[in-house]
């Protein structure tokens, strides 16, 4: 019999086991409620985008 | 000094922003796929379904992105990357709002399974990769591996980003995130920065001036035509390195894969905790994105098959000590050898490609190996999971992938680099030398 469940452990999805341990260090480390942190990992993950894209403009800028 | 000099003058060379572009993509691109397995639990629930049908549409998902990567890889030699990877990252962002509007298994197979899956095919490493060696030559290393950990972090990143959102909102919300995140910044930054050729914007590879990139010796080659390189792709499979890297590759896929699937299985049947094992792998997940870099930035100096048979001959070592040694020793010995012999991979192999046959058929060849690895990793951790039910542990396959990884190592090492690769000879000394090699198979 194929054996689905195991699918579920592949690089599409992240491994379950793996993913409660990052969580529970994070809210060993941090302590704060789930929506701070939330708000903490998007404020990270779309500053890069903006960072990258202040400076291609300001590149085009400088040599048109 | 040239080089240095016009760069200082008008900033960083413009390759770079499209590594940072792509990077970016990838980071959302994997990590929120990689996140579906937050939600599971929950649609079991909600639908009142099976884990088994749910899985059906990841696993459904995952053999179509391999399907997906030849597709892909035909349309960028045609077109160039830019449409592709603007058009799929569109519609990943588009299909991620749509999952939150998903009721029963049937639309998830439909909108995770075929369309998520399918358009990630756009902007995974290999397709992504074709526009990097587009952009660089001989630091096409490097930026390969930035481009990849993306891939890694996005893991380790957005997945904890969208469950804690999932946590604090309710699993809609979640999606609808990961599509906004999309659509508002991947989607524009792609199409703002991302440029097919460096021909578009009146540059050279790697930001050579005219004069840097004269040819003025065999290493100085302009490394967009490959010495093997053929009118048609088909024609790359006449020569030995395409066999070569095919075949490594789908070894590469079989064990990583099988691992991904059946670490914390073999380390239970060790007596190991599931928490020790999900330790370990995050180990070797955070070493494998640094060594990713590291070994990206040392093959711009050496000779790229040297890294990629010493990889998979240290992936070998790794798999002896999971049945040599002792359930805690191997763990943390395989966490470490593994941590240094995974991704890296995936850059030396594209890097690779293109080195030996130019950036011309790079799409369809790069697309081509990926699915013969994702494939490999299909059957493993099918066959992985029979060999366990069988024999009640993984002893013979961790042998069987060791045997496959040392001759993977023997045939990475014995590809002809300094005879094949643009970094070492011209078209014209490479084509002399094919000739010979043919001739003397009798074609």
């Amino acid at each position: 019999m194929l054996p689905y469940r195991i699918f579920l452990h592949h690089s599409e999805p992240i491994d379950p086991t793996l993913l409660d341990w990052i969580r529970n260090q994070i809210d060993e480390l941090i302590g704060l409620e789930p929506s701070a942190i939330a708000v903490i990992l998007g404020i990270a993950i779309v500053a890069f985008p903006i960072w990258l894209g202040i400076s291609s403009i300001r590149r085009a800028r400088r040599n048109p | 000094m040239t080089t240095e000099h016009n760069h200082s003058e008008e900033g960083r060379f413009y390759g770079w922003y499209i590594v940072g572009a792509l990077f970016f993509a990838m980071f959302i691109g994997f990590g929120t796929r990689q996140g579906f397995g937050i939600f599971v639990e929950t649609w079991e629930i909600e639908w009142g379904v099976s884990v088994g049908a749910i899985s059906v549409a990841a696993s459904v998902g995952w053999l179509l992105n391999g399907l997906s990567q030849p597709f892909f890889g035909r349309i960028i030699d045609r077109i160039g990357g830019r449409p592709v990877v603007i058009v799929s990252m569109t519609v990943m962002g588009i299909a991620f709002i749509a999952m939150a509007f998903v009721s029963n298994v049937w639309m998830l197979a439909v909108i995770y399974g075929f369309v998520i899956s399918w358009a990630s095919g756009g902007i995974s490493p290999s397709m992504s990769g074709v526009l990097i060696v587009r952009w660089f030559r001989r630091k096409r290393g490097i930026a390969m591996s930035v481009l990849v950990s993306g891939a890694s972090l996005g893991g380790l990143v957005l997945v904890p980003f969208l469950t804690y959102l999932f946590l604090a909102t309710n699993w809609q919300t979640a999606w609808v995130a990961a599509g906004a995140i999309t659509l508002v910044l991947g989607v524009p930054l792609l199409w703002g920065i991302v440029r097919s050729d460096p021909s578009d914007m009146g540059l050279k590879p790697d930001g050579d001036q005219e004069q840097d990139n004269a040819p003025t010796s065999a290493n100085e080659h302009d490394g967009q035509t490959g010495p093997l390189e053929t009118t048609r792709w088909q024609d790359s499979f006449r020569s030995a390195p395409m066999w070569q890297l095919a075949i490594t590759y789908w070894v590469c896929g079989i064990t990583t894969a099988s691992i991904s699937v059946h670490f914390v299985r073999w380390a239970s049947s060790e007596g190991i905790t599931p928490g020790t094992a999900a330790l370990a792998f995050g180990l070797l997940s955070g070493l494998n994105a640094l060594n990713v870099i590291l070994v990206g930035a040392i093959s711009d100096h050496m000779q790229r098959k040297l890294l990629l048979g010493a990889i998979y001959l240290m992936r070998a070592v790794a798999f002896l000590t999971l049945v040599l040694l002792p359930g805690n020793a191997a763990l943390w010995t395989f966490a470490i050898l593994g941590g240094g012999s995974w991704l890296a991979s995936v850059s030396l192999t594209t890097s690779l490609t293109a080195d030996v046959y130019g950036v011309r058929n790079v799409g369809m060849l790069g697309g081509l190996t990926l699915m013969v690895h994702q494939f490999g990793g299909a059957l493993a951790v099918i066959l992985f999971g029979i060999a366990f039910d069988n024999f009640g542990n993984y002893d013979n396959a961790f042998l069987i992938s060791v045997l496959l990884l040392i001759g993977a190592g023997i045939l990475a090492l014995s590809i002809q680099e300094r005879s094949v690769s643009s970094r070492y000879v011209t078209t014209e000394e490479a084509t002399g030398s094919l000739k010979v090699e043919t001739g003397s198979a009798g074609g």
